[in-house]
């Protein structure tokens, strides 16, 4: 409780000192400072809290996710699993797992669950689904015009019920749904490949969420916890999106793909790596999964599914990691 | 005269059929995350013999027929309870769902409507799916904790933990935690209360009970839900120990 003491201080303004917060509600970068001087570092449990916990009892503090307000006295109580954080007076409480919210920028991969009106609706993953505007995407042939009447009709041409695509956020709308494009030659209709589902808050924010790995596959990261995985470069389906040509200028089809069977072993093993990073809740990107499929290579595609290995690559995984952290 | 059993002799000494003392809770083990990663969240309680399995979806776009006459700014929570065919002793014909499981179902869900802060997720759905596997009594109240750790395991914002137990008053001794056999001879009091608040939010009696003993009956149950809150944490404490570390 000391530590509280310390942490509340600056916090405290005229006579709301008699009620103590229940949790270190320091700054990040105040934390920062602290282990920078040498103390104790703060370890995330021990701000722990599960729902019905109280945060605070003072007043001043806005509510943030994972927090709600008590109606009877006031106090700040959490509402979900995780640990409290801080940001000026904004407390929020992170939890894992949980609901995907989505920002702007976010890559996302997601499914066409409806065409309407000028609309695709597209399942990503969050409480409402994602909503890709017929304008927000390139049109096959890399025309760029008003969509037209006929463009409407002919929309489930371009993309139908079912499809997998790849999109960035480019607006979150009042209500909390999210507004996609497919604008750049990045995102589209995705190929042949496989879908992997796992909890949004493990895949890490990066710079890049698209990667070309070394095994010959390629896995699209969506921020909203699904994870493409495809034996194509870019994931992406030809002939969907303009700037199809390669170097030699010729648009490459569908047809020509060849995809051979240490294709398929490559995703499939990929995607029991994802699985068992996702069951050792070890954060998930480019690094992470190279060192996942490095440490299964020892093992059969299929014997990536007993749990005993699974546990193995996330504690191996997790040993690189912790090297890796030491290292840098 | 009746006659008298081994049964009645232990019943002198204070002792349960199932060789418990009055106030003891029968073994207790719960998991979370059992679905990971098809369901949003998903949890497994076990009492005794008492098995049940939870799952949550969501929250995600409203999908059912209630679309039509949905108000955009409510949020619908969906709850679905069904028994195993071979979960009791008789085995069930059909896997239909019949009138009770249609009340639990409606039971459940107002308790789970009741946790889940309100219209958090306007426009959207969460569904909730428990299945009793095996009943020994207690099944009810199972499902509430079980329902509850799934909805923790899912990230969905609630208010409190609900938790619940069964008691009664047997031979003016107060006892909780009723299995199968004891059902059929006393009365089943089946309480939920909110774990912090200890605010009552499920009251359910099955057969006779004298309203004297209430109160006792009540605090008695109450002591056992405290019970039960304790280890329910402890579960989700070690899921977010084994998790803190994809907290970047």
């Amino acid at each position: 409780m000391s530590r509280n003491q310390e942490g509340e201080a600056p916090l405290i303004s005229g006579g709301s000192r008699r009620q103590v917060s229940l949790f270190d509600l320091r700054v990040r970068d105040e934390f920062a400072n602290d282990e920078a001087k040498g103390s104790a570092p703060v370890s995330r449990a021990a701000n722990y809290v599960t729902p019905g916990t109280i945060v605070t009892k003072e007043m001043g503090f806005m509510r943030g996710h994972g927090t709600f307000v008590n109606p009877s006295d006031q106090s700040l109580v959490a509402s979900v699993v995780g640990a409290v954080e801080r940001v000026n007076r904004l407390v929020t409480v992170r939890g894992i797992g949980g609901v995907y919210y989505g920002e702007v920028g976010d890559v996302v991969v997601g499914r066409i669950t409806k065409v309407m009106q000028k609309r695709w609706k597209v399942d990503i993953n969050g409480r409402l689904d994602g909503i890709l505007l017929l304008s927000s995407i390139n049109l096959p042939t890399g025309e760029l015009r008003r969509r037209s009447a006929e463009d409407e009709l002919g929309m489930r041409e371009v993309l139908k019920e079912g499809d997998v695509i790849s999109a960035e956020i480019q607006s979150v709308y009042n209500d909390g749904s999210l507004a996609l494009h497919t604008r750049s030659v990045k995102y589209g209709k995705l190929g042949p490949g496989t879908l992997v589902k796992v909890p949004s808050s493990i895949i890490k924010r990066r710079k890049n969420h698209i990667h070309n790995l070394p095994c010959g596959v390629s896995v699209i990261l969506g921020n909203n916890g699904y994870v493409w995985i495809s034996p194509l470069p870019n994931g992406r389906m030809p002939g969907t999106n303009l700037e199809e040509e390669d170097a030699d200028g010729k648009n490459t089809v569908l047809e020509e793909i060849r995809i051979t069977k240490a294709d398929r072993m490559a995703v499939a093993r990929l995607k029991n790596c994802i699985a068992a990073l996702s069951k050792s809740w070890l954060p998930i990107y480019d690094t992470s999964l190279m060192y996942a499929y490095e440490a299964s290579t020892k093992y059969e595609c299929g014997e990536l599914l007993r749990p005993d290995v699974m546990q193995e690559i996330g504690e191996l995984v997790r040993q690189q990691m912790a090297l890796e952290g030491a290292g840098s | 005269m009746a006659y008298r059993t081994h049964l009645d002799d232990l019943w002198e000494q204070q002792i349960r059929p199932d060789g418990r003392t009055p106030h003891e809770l029968r073994n207790i083990t719960c998991q979370m995350g059992i679905f990971h990663p098809q369901a949003s969240g998903s949890a497994s309680f076990n009492i005794g013999n008492t098995k049940v399995m939870a799952a949550v979806y969501g929250p995600h776009e409203v999908r059912s027929s209630q679309k039509k006459h949905h108000n955009p700014d409510k949020m619908i929570i969906n709850c679905e309870y069904s028994s195993a065919t071979f979960s009791s002793n008789e085995r069930k014909s059909s896997t239909k769902a019949d009138r009770k499981s249609m009340e639990i179902s409606s039971n459940l869900r107002s308790v789970m409507e009741h946790i889940i802060i309100p219209d958090i997720f306007p426009g959207s759905q969460i569904d909730v799916y428990v299945e009793l596997l095996q009943d020994d009594g207690g099944s009810y109240s199972a499902c509430i904790n079980a329902a509850t750790l799934a909805l923790v395991d899912a990230g969905i914002p609630i208010r409190d933990y609900a938790v619940a137990i069964t008691a009664t008053m047997s031979h003016s001794v107060c006892m909780v935690d009723i299995n199968a056999q004891e059902r059929g001879q006393c009365a089943e009091l089946t309480i939920g209360v909110l774990a912090q608040s200890n605010e009552i939010i499920v009251l359910e009696l099955a057969n006779l009970l004298q309203n004297f003993y209430l109160k006792d009956v009540l605090d008695e149950g109450i002591k056992g839900c405290a019970a039960i809150y304790k280890i329910l944490e402890e579960a989700v404490r070690q899921k977010f120990n084994k998790m803190e570390q994809s907290l970047v």
